[in-house]
């Protein structure tokens, strides 16, 4: 359309405004996305097809994958392909088309080339739709008979495999062929011409039927029993052949052919298939075919219709409904003669004609117009003729059975059925069209199910989008909307209802299209509360959505409905995709606009405070409090009086709802600075013993009472309502209760409430004071873990003022919880985590109620930072130790990463008191007392010496970075970040961390947080490798990395080590040093030893260490002695394992110390182990191999020949025997096989070693494995 | 399937029109379609079959079917007829014999209620040639007037040959389509 493009610009600003075009959601902005995307790919694929087509067939089957591969991705942006289409559908079918032609339809070849090339088609078939795509297939007249000898030879063949990505192209061909024919039989010409099989002497009157439609006849009937998408294709395929003018004869056999399907209904699942595709091909007939052809056949088509719709072989399938209502519906419409009613509305075309007979002017005028409805709005008036018109009697039939699929269970059907009422119904007269609408809107009757009610929607929608529903009728089915937008019918612990409430913002939706906006106004007036109460607060994003929508259509229409563009504005597709954002922020924006505020209220209150999903309670509680400063008079009085008896409500969802919102409620009022009356805060005060004395925690429900009421307290609390002496006792044993109990949400809920309420009403009285932390403290050694765990956190809550007189005593107590429970019994990780917590809050509150109160600490004031370094911090460090385990896994990790966090806050705590008193020593002119009193602390102290020293941080950097390699991802991130934290500090500098420098470039100021990647952290840390202070830590996190069972993990760590030891021989020294290190430290402690062995086996491999001149003995001696003591006795297969490749390794190393290395690997050949022995008996082969003068050249071929012939895994008592031989004539000595334990010999034996040198070591080998 | 999806669904499918394209031989049916597509219209036979083309126009997409107009095709045009938004009548304006044939096709055609739905534009072709009929004598000619009332239609002078009236004709089409799109099928 070049010539018309090029005006287009010009005539721009006549184009009619129809409407307000806002539709770009994030599909739309996905579709850029993916034409920018598809333009590259667009490339390969060219290429792929040029070189199918220049070879004229696929060679390289691959290249049809990627195709199809790059196709799929637009599976949902068919769109975006067509431009390309026809340049990839042409060449392709002329390929198919040419040769064919060339090879003729009998060779077995063609189909090899035609099935790879409708892998291709097919697949944009799925992605565009067929109808697109064979806009670009050829149709000549002699491609007919082409193209049915092709499908024919497919026929035959069948696909071995059912998965799509496997076919090798037989379903796609068969279907290519039928679309081609889809087409084909739309040419204009007698087929009996067409037909090259009709020879001038066959008489065309015998014949019922030209050979060639016969053939199509044939394969068409069997595909229409077939499952695939050739069921659907060859009913399109019959509803083009059999309508056309030259096929009556062939229409009126096939539809006998339906009748007897139809009425033989049996069980058989082929016949099922069959029943399908004759109804399915039957609906397509009716839909392309003329009236006059149609209508004869309708009397038996209906009678079969209308029976098998009540079969029982019906009501099971779904499917089939659906095809019985798309063939009801055509089969109406074949029956009432096609018009427009002229009592229809047609709102809509107003400014289109506006704006025709604007460009009217303009033209020179050489052409008449008549529009049809010249009369612009309505046409309302009822011609007479119309009403006399009269209605088949079938069709009072089919409507029936139209509504009835309005109710089906499933919702394809009444999707089908809804628009063949909306179909049908705009060719009844007026007052028929009147009875429809009853009849639908009878679907909103209580009564009815939530089917009915989706059903009655989107019928509703289809008769608004015709204009079939007048606008004085809108005033009727308005009141059902309403309802249907909200429908929510609770079935068991959940509900029913979201498809309703979409389908009826669908209906709002149509209405914004329909109708001109003078009739919607007072409508959309109605509506708009309520769509945009289900924008913000349903549920389901895609019911938020849906409504929104609904609502943009119709603003958009209006022009200028009040406010309407910042509403839309604001919820749009993206903001209303969270719930909480949808509720917090979205419906917060529109209330401030008039009409909105309450009924937002109305819906949390009613609907949403009380719903079965708790979250969305919560949600909708902290909803309802941020509505409360638009009008806090109203939620004072109006809002509290209706929540407050639903506080003891015998729903569960309902009280614990309301107590959430009725505490939210205080809460925003609190914040508007809004005083209540006594009365109110009366009735407030007495919320929690109420529900208590109602006994509202027992059962399933009291858990989730316990928390609300917490929090309720907590409202309370902030606000300080009054309450009697009475009620604060109470609500204390309610919050202590709560405190002790095994849910961790409810007990943190008790802390958040005791923190607020101990404040607000316990300050006051020394005595209860006292009491309260004497409880806790005790609580602290409860022999019931979660009071230990509830009352740490508690203690971390109180005021200075509760600790003052007792700090020492609350923070050694604390202190010792924090370590691992002596009793196995006791160990509690959460109870663990809690009292590091608490420990940390209460230093915090210690320092900082020192400074604000006058019962300052002052005396006690330097011991108060002593303890915190000497044994706060000291316990911290041991508790960033804390590698326990359970069931869950490392739990160990929780308190490590509170100690992290700990650890940090104390250190701040040291420097910021060693900066005050540097100061203070600094200040020149300070008053004489201070000074003296500076002095005597100094001297007492000796002060001289800061309490954050280097030592600290040293032990503080090591323990912080040894945690930024070790296997959680997790940690090692909250690591690096404490780091960078302590290093940037904004408050205080933190001083005397050695390396500082080299510290800062590897953690540098400006890094966008990326440790948790693997590769970007590991390479940083490895530097501090270099340096002593720091290595021993880093390493021995470092190897749990390496040794560790993440692959990745330890791909990355061991890349960044053996990148740091690169060439450097001074770093594998030092490296050698802290291993050794390792392995001493950590003793029998496998978490660390198995990791560390196999990373020595994997440097080993990588020649670490082996080049090494005078280390590699001493490194190797280390290990070895580490290996005798590790892997005696032990049962643990990885470390067995580990621990053998290492005995092969340094046996294999030139080097004295080889021997001794051996002996100990020998004697795992009689392990008892048949898995060890095996791996051993490996390991001493490839020594052997590697390692010739270890014996010597003569025992050589006997030594191989003894290890591996020997079946090591098999009988103990060969594999002794065998080893004992093979010692013997090695001349190692050995000790006798005993019946020990590990299989290795535990006696020393008489024979001398060979080596002498290497006597002394082996002795103490043999000492320390207990030979 | 839920509202967004629906809404997706039609706003699709608005922006697609089908165009049947009809009138007798040899009046410029392809050659029109030649046109508006900027392609060669130098060299035309006469179409024995049908062709679809598929032409974007601002917002919407056009697939125009044109049907070849002989006699003996003739019968066959209602095969072709399902779903048709947009209907186009060539008339041959210079071809004075053959005018009766042409008002008795488009009056069989017209009868056809599968095509009662669609809007009828009429192209008064070959403007170029000497002694062609205006487009007010060919309405006159055909009786347009007394078209039924229900009908929209326009009537257009054009030439294929220099492209003048086509643009006009094939924008009101497609604006009358527009407008009532939404609730078509
Ligand atoms: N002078 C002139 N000749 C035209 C014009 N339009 C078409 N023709 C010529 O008319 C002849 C027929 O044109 P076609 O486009 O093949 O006519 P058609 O309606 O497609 O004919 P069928 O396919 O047989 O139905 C060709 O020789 C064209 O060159 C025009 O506007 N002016
Ligand atoms: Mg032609």
């Amino acid at each position: 359309m070049a010539a018309i493009a090029e005006e287009e610009t010009v005539k721009k600003e006549d184009e009619p405004l129809v409407m307000v075009n806002q539709e770009e959601d994030e599909y739309d902005s996905k579709e850029r996305v993916l034409q920018k995307y598809f333009l590259q790919e667009w490339n390969l694929v060219k290429s792929l097809l040029d070189a199918i087509v220049s070879n004229g067939r696929v060679s390289d089957p691959s290249s049809v994958h990627k195709i199809r591969s790059i196709l799929d991705k637009y599976q949902e942006q068919g769109q975006l392909l067509e431009p390309y289409l026809e340049s990839i559908v042409s060449p392709l079918m002329h390929i198919v088309r040419s040769r064919t032609i060339e090879l003729g339809v009998e060779s077995d070849e063609i189909l090899e080339i035609i099935k790879p090339i409708c892998i291709i088609i097919y697949s944009l078939v799925t992605v565009c739709g067929y109808k697109t795509v064979i806009k670009f297939f050829p149709h000549q007249v002699s491609d007919l008979e082409l193209a049915v000898s092709l499908l024919e030879k497919c026929h035959h063949t069948s696909s071995a495999t059912s998965l799509r990505q496997e076919s090798t192209g037989e379903m796609e061909a068969k279907c290519v062929m039928l679309l081609w024919l889809y087409i084909l039989v739309l040419v204009p010409f007698d087929i009996s011409t067409v037909d090259t099989s009709i020879t001038n002497n066959t008489n065309l009157n015998d014949l019922e039927l030209t050979p060639l439609v016969s053939r199509i006849l044939g394969f068409c009937k069997d595909y229409l029993s077939t499952a695939g998408p050739m069921r659907t294709m060859a009913g399109l395929v019959l509803s083009r052949l059999l309508t056309r003018p030259d096929m009556t004869k062939a229409f009126m056999r096939f539809v006998g052919w339906t009748h007897e399907v139809l009425s033989s209904v049996t069980e058989d699942v082929l016949h099922h298939f069959q029943l399908l595709g004759a109804v399915e091909s039957l609906a397509a007939i009716f839909k392309a075919g003329s009236r006059k052809l149609l209508l004869d056949a309708i009397p038996v088509v209906w009678n079969d219709t209308l029976t098998l719709y009540k079969s029982s072989t019906a009501s099971r399938s779904p499917l089939l409904r659906k095809y019985l209502m798309k063939l009801t519906q055509r089969i109406g419409l074949t029956a009432l003669p096609h018009r427009l009613p002229s009592w229809r509305y047609v709102g809509r075309s107003t400014s289109l004609n506006v704006a025709l007979n604007k460009t009217g002017q303009i033209d020179q005028g050489n052409y008449v117009v008549n529009d049809g409805s010249s009369n612009l709005t309505q046409v309302i008036d009822v011609s007479q003729d119309e009403e006399d018109m009269d209605v088949p009697e079938i069709v009072e039939e089919i409507i029936e059975m139209l509504l009835s699929g309005l109710r089906d269970m499933d919702t394809v059907v009444r999707w089908s059925a809804a628009k063949g009422i909306g179909r049908i119904t705009s060719r009844l007269t007026s007052s028929l069209a009147e009875e429809v609408l009853s009849s639908v809107s009878e679907l909103f009757s209580p009564g009815e199910g939530d089917g009915s009610w989706h059903g009655g929607c989107l019928a509703l929608a289809e008769l608004a989008r015709r204009g079939l529903l007048l606008p004085a009728s809108l005033s009727k089915v308005v009141p059902f909307i309403v309802k249907a937008l909200h429908y929510d019918v609770r079935r068991g612990p959940h509900s029913v209802g979201s498809h309703v409430r979409d389908a009826a913002a669908y209906v709002c939706w149509a209405f914004g299209r329909a109708y001109y906006h003078e009739e919607m106004k007072s409508i959309l007036e109605h509506l708009a509360p309520h769509l945009l109460t289900v924008a913000c607060y349903d549920r389901e994003v895609n019911c938020r959505r849906a409504a929104a929508a609904a609502f943009q259509e119709n603003v958009g229409r209006q022009g200028n409905y009040p406010h309407g563009i910042d509403i839309i504005n604001t919820a749009d597709y993206f903001s209303l995709a969270s719930r909480v954002n949808s509720y917090l922020d979205v419906a917060v924006f529109i209330a401030k606009y008039e009409g909105y505020l309450f009924p937002f209220v109305d819906d949390l209150l009613d609907r949403k405070i009380c719903h079965w999903d708790k979250g969305l309670r919560e949600l909708a509680a902290e909803a309802l409090s941020s509505l409360v400063k638009y009008d806090p008079e109203y939620f004072a009085s109006v809002v509290m009086e209706k929540l407050i008896p639903c506080t003891l409500s015998s729903d569960l969802c309902m009280r614990h709802g309301a107590t959430l919102a009725t505490g939210e409620l205080v809460l925003a009022l609190h914040k508007c600075n809004y005083a209540l009356s006594s009365d109110k805060q009366k009735t407030l005060a007495g919320v929690v013993p109420s529900i208590e004395k109602a006994r509202l925690y027992r059962g399933k429900g009291g858990e989730i009472m316990r928390a609300a009421v917490s929090r309720f307290i907590e409202c309370i609390s902030v606000f300080n309502v009054t309450l009697s002496e009475k009620i604060k006792r109470s609500l204390l044993d309610t919050l202590n209760e709560n405190l002790r109990h095994p849910n961790s949400q409810i007990q943190n809920a008790a802390v958040q409430a005791l923190k607020y309420f101990v404040q607000a009403y316990l300050l006051v009285d020394d005595k209860v004071m006292g009491d309260v932390l004497s409880k806790y403290l005790s609580m602290l050694s409860d022999p019931n873990v979660s009071a230990r765990r509830g009352s740490a956190l508690a203690i971390g809550v109180l005021p200075f003022k509760f600790l003052a007189s007792r700090w020492r005593n609350v923070l050694l107590k604390l202190c010792g919880c924090c370590t691992i429970e002596e009793n196995p019994e006791d160990t509690d990780a959460e109870a663990r985590v809690n009292a590091v917590k608490g420990l940390v809050a209460v230093c915090e509150t210690l320092i900082n109620g020192r400074t604000d109160s006058v019962t300052s600490l002052m005396e006690e004031d330097f011991s108060l930072f002593l303890l915190i370094k000497n044994e706060v911090m000291m316990t911290l460090f041991k508790a960033l130790d804390d590698y326990s385990v359970d069931n869950r896994g490392d739990v160990g990790s929780w308190v490590r990463e509170a100690a992290l966090d700990g650890l940090e806050n104390c250190t701040y705590m040291l420097c910021k008191r060693d900066l005050a008193c540097f100061s203070g020593r600094a200040e020149k002119n300070s008053t004489e007392f201070v000074k003296q009193q500076f002095i005597n602390e100094f001297v007492k102290n000796n002060q001289d010496f800061p309490l954050f020293d280097e030592n600290l941080a040293t032990c503080l950097i090591g323990g912080i970075v040894k945690q930024a390699v070790e296997k959680m991802d997790k940690l090692r991130e909250a690591a690096a970040n404490v780091l960078h934290r302590i290093l940037y500090n904004q408050m205080v500098y933190i001083p005397h961390i050695p390396f500082r420098d080299k510290l800062e470039e590897i953690v540098p100021k400006e890094a966008d947080a990326k440790w948790v990647v693997p590769t970007y952290s590991y390479p940083r840390f490895v530097q501090l490798l270099q340096f002593g202070c720091y290595s021993r830590h880093l390493l021995s996190g470092l190897v749990i990395s390496i040794g560790g069972l993440q692959d990745s993990l330890k791909r990355v760590s061991l890349s960044a080590l053996l990148d740091y030891l690169q060439g450097s021989i001074n770093r594998q020294c030092m490296l050698s040093g802290d291993i050794l290190w390792i392995l001493q430290q950590y003793k029998k402690c496998d978490r660390v030893i198995i990791p560390t062995l196999k990373s020595i086996e994997i440097l080993f491999s990588k020649k670490i260490f082996l080049n090494l001149e005078a280390q590699r003995t001493t490194f190797c001696a280390g290990v070895l002695d580490s290996l005798a003591f590790e892997l005696k006795g032990s049962k643990d297969f990885s470390k067995l394992y580990a621990g053998i490749a290492l005995l092969g390794y340094v046996a294999s190393v030139p080097d004295p110390i080889n021997t001794r290395a051996f002996s100990h690997l020998l004697t795992f050949l009689s392990h008892r182990f048949p898995k060890i022995r095996k791996a051993s008996a490996e390991q001493v082969y490839l020594v052997l191999l590697q390692n010739e003068s270890l014996v010597g050249e003569d025992k050589m071929e006997k030594a191989i020949e003894v290890v591996s012939e020997t079946c090591w895994d098999g009988d103990m008592d060969t594999a002794k025997h065998k080893r004992l031989e093979l010692c013997d004539f090695l001349g190692l000595d050995v000790g006798p096989v005993s019946k020990n334990i590990d299989g290795a010999s535990s006696k020393s034996s008489n024979k001398k070693l060979v080596d002498l040198d290497e006597n002394a070591s082996y002795s103490s080998l043999v000492e320390s494995s207990g030979f | 399937m839920g509202l967004l999806s629906i809404i997706r669904k039609i706003k699709r499918k608005e922006k697609e029109m089908r165009i049947l394209m009809v009138g007798l031989d040899n009046s410029g049916k392809t050659t029109i379609v030649l046109k508006i597509n900027g392609e060669d219209t130098s060299v035309i036979s006469p179409t024995l079959g049908f062709n679809i083309k598929t032409i974007t126009y601002q917002k919407y997409t056009l697939n125009i079917w044109d049907v070849g107009g002989q006699k003996t095709i003739r019968s066959y045009w209602r095969n072709y007829f399902e779903q048709t938004d947009g209907l186009i009548w060539v008339v041959d304006s210079s071809d004075l014999r053959r005018l009766d044939d042409c008002k008795m096709e488009l009056d069989n055609l017209l009868k056809e209620e599968r095509l009662s739905g669609s809007s009828l534009l009429i192209l008064a072709n070959k403007q170029d040639i000497k002694g062609a009929l205006t487009p007010e004598e060919i309405a006159k000619v055909l009786n347009l007037e007394a078209m039924d009332k229900s009908r929209h239609w326009k009537i257009v002078g054009c030439s294929a040959f220099t492209g003048q009236g086509l643009l006009e004709g094939f924008d009101w089409l497609v604006q009358d389509i527009a407008s009532r799109i939404y609730m078509l099928d």
